[in-house]
């Protein structure tokens, strides 16, 4: 076996031409698939980090609520948040957990009564900072300090026509059903970069407590980690914690990543990267097959002669296999580096601007106008490994063709 | 007495009954039943003026909130509700005149026209919706039906009718109800969706004599899509006939 | 002079009204016609003939390099239609070594590892390895050279390189397709007569397909093939005498 490697090795040499070419195609394959690898993680990670945190990377509701979420019925809430949010708390790995009231209102300012909608996010200041960063993205005004203010989303303080510094009613509704309205001033415009939040009005939760009528609850309990994978973690913790507890068996706990959109996101997401992977690995084995293919055929009249010696077939196989994957590994190290270092240099210190393109994402997608490449050391190493599988690929073929010769061209070929 | 005598008598008696049952059970007699008692069930429900107190009491599943109003109304269309407890809505007022329908909001001093969507929603989260309110008394020209037979509800006589709406635009597509022979009240209905699904059911019960005509004092509207949810409506004091300022129902009277 | 028909166990080697064709592009050539011939242990015997007479096809059945059309070759009394692919793998690797014309060396491997890797082949232990192939290439006098490789060396050093990789692993039976084609004169009988002193010690038979007059000198057994057939088969060459 060591011979036999070394055989390979040394034939990888023959044609240093021929396998530098492969080596060369084998580099560019695996750094482009660093940089992909690197691109995906950082741009998606950024639309599913700020999905999960405003959604609540775990979230306790009641089991009602979760049912009929679309029509966000105030009147399956949790009654008293206080001894919920003191349990969240203390499970291991969470770093947060806040109350929240949603809740769709009708505004209206100065005189004029309104037909304009918008979502209303009632929550405390801190929250607002964790989920969202609000205090940061703030273009005029300043943050909420008394219940009687709110921040308002540009978008819907355009649409309605309210400036900094005006009074809002806001008409919703009791978790009874019965219309209730509430009169606030707007100290604070915020941008968060995507449509569907620029719509949001941020209310005080004590604010909103009040006007549902859920004096010491609210509907969702919004629990977080230190990063949006500690939700596995936590929601397992807390529906423990939960099931021990026969108060709170009418409540629910569930991940951003079992909810929609992002439920069916995932494994969108995860299928896409697989495919662009198997398309760049496809196309360096072809080239790889291609170079492999012609030592095979120059060789004929040698592989006889080892097959006369008795070489089997299948180490036939693996000889040229091994001489591809010696190959392979030259060029996908130093491909793997090559596109680490692109990645993180280029990718996620400086980023790419995407401008004008992000304000036609959908609602519920949040980015950035500069998305950012994410890049790990883990990626290194897998890139390498797709190197190496390229030419277990690329090389398989013109292998088993080398198999296929039949001792007797060792005397043929050479009349 | 003669064989062709007593064949004379017989085809003479014979000929009388089929007059006497023609009259008795002829369609057209039907068909003059349904309008009667649209009509006079109309004539029942409305009346020139009326002032009454009244208890609102919502339950739904585990929760219960008591309301209670005071309420003015003139003929058909015109009708001023303010509310007077719970402390959180007391002051709150609603005017609907002719098609149009408004609420004063007393905590944020704000006029609100109640359109569109929220027509169709429970009035301060009740049963009854403010579309329901708004259709009350217009039967004879939103519906047509037929008498589907006589049944006794809450022990008393009733006839049962089955009604259509004329219109799309009517709230309630199809209705089974049951009035009262005599009082002439539709002591139970049932609303139907365009499809036949049954979206609520609604009694009228305690009914009294007052100024000569007869007023139920207990309505009860039961949400029959989501169970447990009901409003029950108990009037405490109702007197006809009040002389009301006109600007009752304009809507200066709701800022006040 | 033919063998008998019947299966000899004594015999090392037998055909049997051997035929084989094979396709050339869309006519079918016919390399042998019929050849039933018998080879014992420890002969040294020549192939001889013109081009196209069908003897680099014999040394190929024999050397189960490959199959019969139809007839049956048989190998120390074993059918070679009966064994699989992995066996004559085996059977080639242990039992028959071969020399050809060109040498074939593999060019990446020095000297000792292309001994070596024969001796690999064969699956003789890892244990004394090393001095078996060192005692090999001592055999033909390149025990100075085991660390070059082949563009280093002479032809006549390549193909004692070779007739060691034959020999490393002590077979039964050496096929050499016209050894001496690519070597001068002197080099060729110096190979010729390190393989006559291989047959005498070791008893290993040589099975050659030649033009050289010099291999035909040397050999106790002359087969001379034309068109396919044995036209003649002289058991005691010139040289039978000088065994």
């Amino acid at each position: 076996m060591r011979l036999l490697v070394s055989l390979a090795l040394r034939n990888a040499r023959r044609n240093v031409r021929r396998s530098l070419l492969t080596a060369v195609t084998i580099l560019l394959g695996v750094a482009l698939l660093t940089c992909g690898m690197a691109w995906t993680r950082g741009a998606f990670g950024g639309i599913l980090d700020k999905g999960a945190n405003l959604m609540g990377p775990v979230r306790i509701v009641k089991a009602e609520f979760a049912k009929k979420e679309q029509l966000m019925p105030l009147a399956d809430n949790i009654a008293d948040v206080a001894p919920l949010l003191t349990l969240a708390r203390a499970t291991p790995g969470v770093t947060g957990a806040w109350p929240r009231i949603q809740m769709p209102v009708t505004m209206t300012v100065g005189e004029d009564i309104g037909e304009h909608f918008a979502l209303v996010q009632g929550a405390p200041n801190e929250w607002f900072d964790r989920a969202l960063d609000l205090s940061h993205h703030l273009v005029e005004g300043r943050m909420l300090q008394s219940d009687d203010e709110v921040v308002m989303g540009m978008t819907a303080a355009s649409d309605l026509g309210a400036k900094l510094g005006d009074d809002l009613i806001l008409l919703g509704q009791t978790q009874d059903g019965s219309i209730s309205p509430i009169k606030v001033k707007v100290v604070g415009l915020s941008d968060l970069g995507s449509g569907a939040q620029n719509r949001f009005v941020y209310v005080p939760l004590a604010k909103m407590q009040w006007m549902a009528d859920i004096p010491d609850g609210a509907t969702e309990i919004l629990v977080y980690g230190t990063t949006r994978e500690d939700a596995l973690p936590i929601s397992a913790a807390l529906t423990q914690a939960l099931a021990a507890d026969p108060a709170y068996a009418a409540l629910v706990v569930n991940r951003w990543d079992e909810r929609p959109p992002f439920s069916a996101m995932s494994g969108l997401v995860g299928a896409l990267q697989s495919i662009a992977a198997g398309v760049i690995v496809f196309i360096t084995a072809l080239g790889v097959l291609n170079t492999m293919l012609m030592s095979v055929l120059e060789r004929t009249a040698e592989i006889g002669v080892m097959r006369a010696m008795g070489m089997r077939r299948g180490s036939t196989v693996l000889l040229f296999v091994m001489e591809a994957m010696g190959i392979a590994a030259v060029g996908g190290a130093i491909g793997a580096l090559v596109g680490s270092v692109i990645a993180y240099y280029w990718l996620e210190l400086h980023g790419i601007n995407l401008g004008n393109a992000v304000n036609k994402m959908p609602p519920g997608f949040a980015i950035d106008a500069v998305i950012h490449g994410d890049w790990e050391p883990y990626m290194l190493v897998q890139a390498f490994a797709l190197g190496l599988v390229m030419a277990v690929v690329g090389g398989a073929l013109p292998a088993f063709r080398a198999a296929q010769i039949e001792p007797v061209e060792a005397m043929r070929s050479r009349r | 007495m003669s064989y062709p005598m007593t064949r004379q008598i017989t085809s003479t008696l014979a000929g009388a009954l089929v007059v006497l049952f023609a009259l008795v059970f002829s369609p057209r007699a039907q068909a003059v039943t349904v309008a009667e008692l649209l009509d006079k069930i109309d004539a029942n429900m409305t009346y020139d003026t009326r002032e009454s107190y009244l208890t609102m009491t919502v339950t739904k599943a585990d929760r219960v909130k008591v309301y209670k109003m005071h309420s003015y109304g003139r003929g058909q269309n015109e009708a001023a509700m303010e509310y007077l407890e719970p402390a959180r809505d007391k002051g709150t007022k609603m005017l609907k005149n002719a098609d149009e329908l408004w609420m004063w909001l007393p905590s944020v001093e704000k006029t609100q026209r109640i359109s569109g969507h929220m027509l169709r929603q429970g009035m301060m989260g009740s049963d009854m919706s403010y579309e329901d309110m708004m259709d009350a008394a217009k039967w004879r020209t939103s519906y047509s039906g037929v008498v589907a037979g006589e049944e006794t509800m809450d022990g008393r006589a009733c006839w049962k009718v089955q009604l259509t709406a004329n219109s799309p635009d009517v709230s309630y597509p199809k209705r089974t109800i049951w009035v009262d022979k005599t009082a002439f009240i539709p002591v139970r209905q049932q609303l139907f969706a365009l499809s036949g699904t049954l979206l609520k059911s609604w009694t009228m019960t305690d009914i009294r004599s007052v100024a000569g005509r007869q007023f139920p004092f207990k309505m009860t509207v039961t949400d029959e899509v989501q169970t447990g949810s009901k409003t029950e409506i108990q009037f405490d004091k109702v007197t006809f006939a009040v002389p009301l300022q006109a600007e009752v129902f304009s809507t200066r009277w709701l800022e006040r | 002079m033919s063998s008998a028909p019947a299966v000899d166990s004594q015999l090392l080697c037998q055909l049997e009204d051997v035929k084989k064709s094979y396709p050339m592009g869309d006519l079918l050539v016919q390399a042998l016609k019929g050849v039933s011939v018998g080879i014992t242990a420890g002969e040294f015997t020549a192939f001889a003939g013109p081009s196209g007479s069908g003897k680099s096809t014999i040394l190929n059945l024999i050397g189960c390099l490959d199959r019969p059309s139809s007839g049956r070759v048989l190998l120390e009394g074993k059918d070679v239609a009966t064994l699989g692919d992995a066996e004559l793998g085996d059977l080639r690797a242990r039992r028959i070594g071969f020399i050809f014309q060109s040498f074939n060396l593999i060019p990446v491997l020095t000297a000792y590892e292309n001994v070596e890797l024969a001796l690999r082949l064969a699956g003789a232990p890892e244990k004394g390895q090393r001095e078996v192939v060192q005692e090999a290439l001592r055999s033909v006098g390149l025990a100075d050279y085991m660390t070059r490789r082949p563009a280093q060396l002479s032809g006549g050093q390549q193909q004692r390189v070779a007739i060691a990789r034959a020999l490393v692993k002590k077979p039964a039976l050496i096929i050499a397709d016209e050894p001496t084609a690519n070597l001068d004169s002197k080099n060729g009988a110096a190979i010729l007569d390190l393989m006559k002193t291989m047959n005498a010690e070791n008893r290993t038979t040589f099975l050659f397909s030649t033009h050289d007059a010099m291999v035909m000198e040397r050999a106790r057994r002359i087969i001379r093939l034309a068109d396919g057939e044995i036209v003649s088969d002289d058991a005691a060459g010139p040289a039978a005498a000088g065994a």
